[in-house]
């Protein structure tokens, strides 16, 4: 069957979806979509020219070798590749922003940006959905191992929710620190060990049940905390301490307060 | 038509004042703000780009308050900061198009600006190359290329021709004078004040924060004297 013939099959099936692509496409949507794609696209053209997918993939293997090899061994495994979609979101979100912003203050694009319609929150969200094909490849491979294990697909869903809500906690964490920060060209340096600690410091890779009582309200105010619990609870057979009531709280509570502070403390221009 | 009205303008940067009470309009014509390093030229260019708060004065671009209306400000402008750099491993099309994209431009047009204006600056057998693998003049050509195409109606450009060749600076040129022809407004920068002289319509000379000078090219050597530039790099 020659290439002609199988587009005019798919043609004839699939007319009225292609019709609607079309028409979706044809049509000029709001300048702000296009302005957010564009920030999102240049970004993630830079997230592929980098080879960033090999340093993802790296990370969570030795992470492996390192929990499973030298600290739990495979029973640990199933707790690591949970805890992993909330790493994941958390470390994609706080160094990669760090690393954006970092690139744009030191190379003049955050000016260019400014001197333009582009707003603040059109360059965070357009930002963000840059991140959303990075956080897919973070979490491809411990998806599929987990889908092996006695986890039902139903889980899935909640844990690819949770590691995008991880995303953009780790995202607004970077952003609060951000501007406390000078020179900004060195960005990183400061808030990638500050967002690592937090991340080393909650219960993410072991349940918070396990930990001894008089450190629980402190870990409690950690904002991976609620992550971690709920995506044990959401992988199943775990009795957290928290009740999804407690969760939904800690987590509202954690977004509003960083969006507030990455809000007022932010300037777009007039520096 | 006054494009550009800035009136008694004062800037501090860590407690010591760069602009000192500044005045001068700008119509639809290429000017040239120059001066030597530290006269506050990329500190004017950055409070007329939005980019920094002037302490006092007033700021109106096409009569809108840069400070009051700053969304319908940054509609109307583009700025090529100084040293300015794209990320590397883009190409000229990937950063064209998605700069255009970023300004609110549609797929379609975002394409086809971006092909016409690579065209244009004689940039076609560099499209899918790395802009870390351009010389520094190609590497200009393709901000230029985003510039113009952006559609903005005032362009700033400061120090634009740094690291550039004599050819496509001459070229980069003749491009801004057309847009100005086309009613496009241009301020730039510039150190070096001979070049200033040849290229601009006008020229306002900056110095320790104050306006030396505004006025037609033809006039500068009248006022300032025909040795004072040599004299000023010399001290510098």
């Amino acid at each position: 069957m020659r290439l002609r013939d199988i587009y005019w099959r798919l043609m004839e099936k699939y007319w009225r979806l292609y019709v609607l692509l079309r028409k979706l496409f044809l049509r000029r949507l709001p300048d702000r979509v296009y302005r957010i794609i564009g920030v999102a696209s240049m970004q993630v053209i830079l997230w592929w020219r980098r080879k960033s997918p090999l340093g993802q993939l790296f990370g969570f293997l030795l992470g492996m070798l390192f929990f499973v090899g030298f600290w739990g061994g495979p029973t640990l495994l199933r707790d690591y590749l949970i805890a992993s979609f909330i790493a994941g979101g958390w470390s994609l979100g706080s160094s990669s922003v760090a690393r954006i912003l970092e690139w744009d203050w030191a190379t003049g694009q955050r000016e260019v940006y400014v001197a333009s319609p582009l707003t603040f929150s059109e360059y965070l969200l357009g930002i963000l959905i840059s991140l959303i094909p990075a956080l897919l490849f973070e979490i491809w491979l411990p998806l599929a191992l987990i889908l092996m294990m006695d986890i039902s697909i139903s889980s899935i869903p909640w844990l690819f929710t949770l590691a995008l809500i991880s995303l953009v906690l780790g995202m607004l964490a970077t952003l609060a620190i951000a501007p406390h920060v000078k020179p900004k060209s060195r960005l990183s340096i400061v808030t990638n060990p500050v967002t690592n600690f937090i991340l080393m410091l909650s219960p993410v890779f072991y349940p918070l049940s396990l930990t001894p009582w008089p450190m629980r309200p402190l870990l409690l105010l950690l904002p991976v905390t609620p992550l971690g619990e709920a995506a044990r609870i959401a992988a199943g057979g775990y009795m957290s301490v928290l009740s999804p009531l407690d969760i939904v709280f800690l987590l509202s509570f954690w977004i509003a307060v960083l969006t507030l502070a990455v809000s007022s403390l932010h300037k777009w221009g007039f520096e | 038509m006054t494009v550009i009205n800035v009136a008694d303008l004062y800037k501090s940067l860590q407690g010591e004042y760069v602009l000192k009470g500044i005045s001068f309009q700008v119509d639809v014509e290429l000017v040239a703000i120059a001066g030597p390093g530290g006269s506050g030229k990329t500190t004017l260019l950055g409070i007329l780009s939005t980019n920094l708060k002037p302490d006092s004065g007033k700021v109106e671009i096409l009569g809108f308050d840069v400070l009051k209306e700053p969304r319908l400000v940054r509609k109307m402008i583009a700025y090529l900061p100084e040293g300015y750099s794209a990320p590397p491993s883009l190409t000229p099309r990937e950063y064209v198009f998605t700069y255009l994209l970023s300004r609110g431009f549609s797929y379609g047009e975002a394409r086809e600006q971006t092909r016409d204006w690579l065209l244009e600056l004689g940039l076609e057998d560099y499209m899918r190359t790395p802009i870390a693998e351009l010389s520094p003049g190609l590497e200009k050509r393709v901000y230029f290329a985003a510039i113009l195409a952006s559609q903005a109606e005032v362009l700033l450009l400061d120090d634009p021709f740094s690291g550039v060749d004599k050819n496509t600076r001459e070229l980069m040129i003749s491009w801004l004078k057309k847009r100005v022809e086309m009613g496009i407004t241009v301020v730039l920068t510039l150190r070096d004040l001979s070049q200033a002289q040849k290229l601009a319509q006008r020229v306002i000379v900056l110095d320790d924060g104050y306006i030396l000078f505004q006025g037609p090219p033809r006039k500068l050597w009248e006022v300032l004297g025909p040795f004072y530039w040599k004299k000023k790099e010399a001290k510098d």
